[in-house]
């Protein structure tokens, strides 16, 4: 009866405007969302809207799923790189002090033992790496369920492109002003081929990063306290979630051919040979070289014979 | 309102059961940040560990000196201080079970392959397709079908044919009600895997005759009512013509007298042609006396007879490999 009353009123308590704090059973958005393109140049809406995936910025809130991404993403490049040395690292021999019996003194096997002054550690530290275990399908709806926490604070928005006509960053501090957030920390992500003239006016500033897709990351999402999105981006983030849902079904298996399925290129006489490799090529020219001189049967005849034994003249009839 | 339910909530808590302590704590408005994230209470424990008070500390649980207080310390569980142990005393008996045994499946698994849109039903199902879906992840020996879920076959539109290695009377008459068909295939595991995996075998292999205890088990499938495919050895084919000819002859209504007569005529034949064996050998023998005509005397083997003998050698003929890479 508890309990009945507790579910009551959780569901009744649920997301009419969407919020944090919206339980497990339920999204925090009753329908799509849209969001407003913004200019780069001029930091104002252009006419057009994109709508947001639903499986992917609409997922139920779960933080203790976040908690544990961000605690294997910080641990993913983590090791323990000193180590204390061992018996076979210290700087004695492995030589027993003195016989085991007939002196008056205990029995020792080791100069550097560990109870013994100047002596090693013992069960001290050692090269490892802190990597920790974790599910792929909870990597890929902990990552969803940042994104959905994002969108409900207002850490997005959208950008046409980020291209930029001339590769200085006193014309970039000038568009950052209008968005009225530079002085907070900024992230740009952008598509998997970013702009050269971008990057370079980007690569000074200290209070603003630039990443792509690849690299956009669950600690990103969560330190950063706004974020640019060029609209390539978001359609190239959307597609990579969906194929990466599609592998862990089974589904978009790479096939690979078989080897008598690769295509096989005859040989023409009339086209040029186009070697892999430098020795060949370096053959080819001396080869070429000789022709055009007439001095290819006088490098034939110079060239060391090696000698035939013939069977009939080595056996011995005696 | 709010203040009331959160009163309620803690009324509830104080008075419940420790199994109903165990519910998900209520989400709550933090912002996400780094340093606002939690695990669920009770999903990670602190670890006791030795040498930190209580009985887990000084000795650590090991005693006083000894060979369990060293490091690396024990014997193993079946020493027994040097008496002969038990798995020593007693002899070895008896025989295990195979474990080269077929991967089950069900039918409701199938139907809802084919529904997902997973499995083409269209086009005959084999074990290839069974595994693209996902319905095991390994096999190694082969597939065996079974009768879960034979009901639901009423909600498809198209019959089923099915490759397996072996299928249950139930799962058989199911798939036939609807109009399917059931075979059965001989697989190997090196052929499974050229099956199942065939971009690593640019090679295609020979198929396999299989051993009698694998037709034994495919003859069964064909009682209950499966269509079988495979190399038949010359055992089943000669038990195959023997079964025709009893059934021709039992449709026959033959006169006994017939029947004898044919079979003196064949027992006369056979003795003549003993006989004409023995002659032939008789012949042969007087035949075989000296011919001078086609006499060669052997070479003399002096030495040096040898040095104009022109030698010549066997050709060499290299094997010709038949690469099918057309």
């Amino acid at each position: 009866m508890l309990q009945q009353c507790l579910k009551i009123f959780r569901f009744s308590f649920a997301a009419n405007t969407p919020s944090l704090a919206t339980p497990w059973s339920l999204r925090p958005f009753k329908t799509e969302v849209s969001v407003p393109i913004i200019r780069f140049h001029d930091a104002q809406p252009s006419g057009q809207s994109i709508t947001l995936d639903q499986e992917i910025f609409n997922q139920p809130i779960r933080r203790d799923l976040v908690q544990r991404l961000v605690r294997y993403t910080d641990l993913y490049d983590k090791k323990v790189t000193k180590a204390t040395l061992a018996l076979r690292d210290a700087a004695a021999s492995g030589a027993k002090n003195h016989p085991q019996k007939k002196t008056g003194r205990a029995r020792q096997g080791h100069r550097q033992r560990p109870g013994r002054n100047k002596g090693i550690k013992a069960h001290g530290r050692k090269i490892r790496s802190l990597r920790i275990d974790l599910p792929r399908k909870v990597r890929l709806q902990a990552y969803k369920v940042g994104l959905t926490a994002a969108l409900i604070e207002g850490k997005f928005t959208v950008i046409d492109t980020e291209k930029l006509n001339e590769g200085k960053t006193k014309h970039l501090v000038q568009l950052m002003k209008g968005f009225e957030s530079f002085t907070q920390p900024l992230l740009i992500v952008t598509s998997v081929d970013p702009d050269d003239l971008f990057l370079r006016a980007s690569r000074n500033l200290d209070s603003l990063e630039t990443c792509t897709v690849k690299e956009f990351n669950i600690i990103k999402i969560l330190k950063f306290k706004s974020i640019l999105i060029t609209k390539e981006a978001l359609l190239q983030l959307t597609e990579s979630l969906k194929q990466r849902k599609l592998a862990l079904l089974g589904e978009n298996k790479i096939v690979k051919k078989k080897y008598s399925e690769y295509p096989i290129e005859e040989y023409d006489p009339t086209k040029p040979l186009d070697l892999k490799f430098k020795v060949l090529r370096e053959y080819l020219e001396d080869f070429e070289k000789l022709k055009q001189e007439g001095q290819l049967d006088k490098f034939i005849q110079d060239m060391p014979k090696t000698k035939k034994v013939g069977r009939i003249n080595t056996i011995n009839h005696h | 309102m709010f203040q009331t339910l959160q009163k309620l909530r803690v009324m509830c808590f104080m008075f419940a059961t420790t199994a109903e302590r165990k519910v998900p704590p209520t989400p709550s408005n933090m912002p996400f940040t780094l340093n606002n994230l939690w695990d669920n209470p009770g999903a990670r424990k602190i670890q006791k560990r030795w040498g930190r008070s209580g009985t887990r500390g000084n000795a650590c649980g090991r005693g006083q000196r000894g060979q369990g207080a060293r490091s690396g310390a024990g014997v193993p569980p079946k020493f027994e201080g040097g008496q002969t142990p038990l798995t020593r005393r007693l002899p070895k008996w008896g025989a295990k079970p195979s474990l080269e045994i077929y991967r089950e499946v069900n039918i409701c698994q199938i139907v809802d392959r084919i529904k997902q849109g997973r499995i083409d039903a269209t086009q005959p199902i084999q074990i290839k397709d069974m595994l693209e879906s996902r319905i095991f992840s390994k096999c190694k020996y082969g597939v065996k079908l079974l009768a879960r879920g034979a009901e639901r076959l009423s909600e498809l539109n198209t019959p089923l044919t099915i490759e397996v290695s072996d299928a249950s009377k139930t799962a058989i008459e199911a798939i036939k009600k609807a109009g399917g068909e059931v075979k059965v295939v001989y697989f190997t595991p090196l052929l499974l895997r050229q099956h199942l995996f065939p971009d690593k075998y640019p090679l295609e292999l020979r198929p396999a005759l299989p051993p009698s205890r694998a037709v034994e088990a495919i003859q069964r499938t064909e009682e209950r009512g499966a269509v079988a495919d495979y190399i038949k050895p010359k055992w089943v084919i000669e038990d195959e013509i023997e079964k025709k000819k009893l059934e021709e002859m039992a449709k026959l209504e033959v006169d006994t007298l017939k029947v004898q007569l044919q079979g003196a005529e064949t027992v006369e034949t056979a003795k003549k042609e003993k006989k004409k064996k023995k002659q032939k050998q008789q012949e042969e023998k007087q035949v075989s006396t000296l011919d001078l005509t086609n006499f060669k005397y052997p070479a003399s083997r002096e030495p040096g007879c040898g040095k104009d003998k022109i030698k010549q050698r066997k050709p060499v003929v290299y094997k010709k490999l038949s690469l099918n890479l057309d």
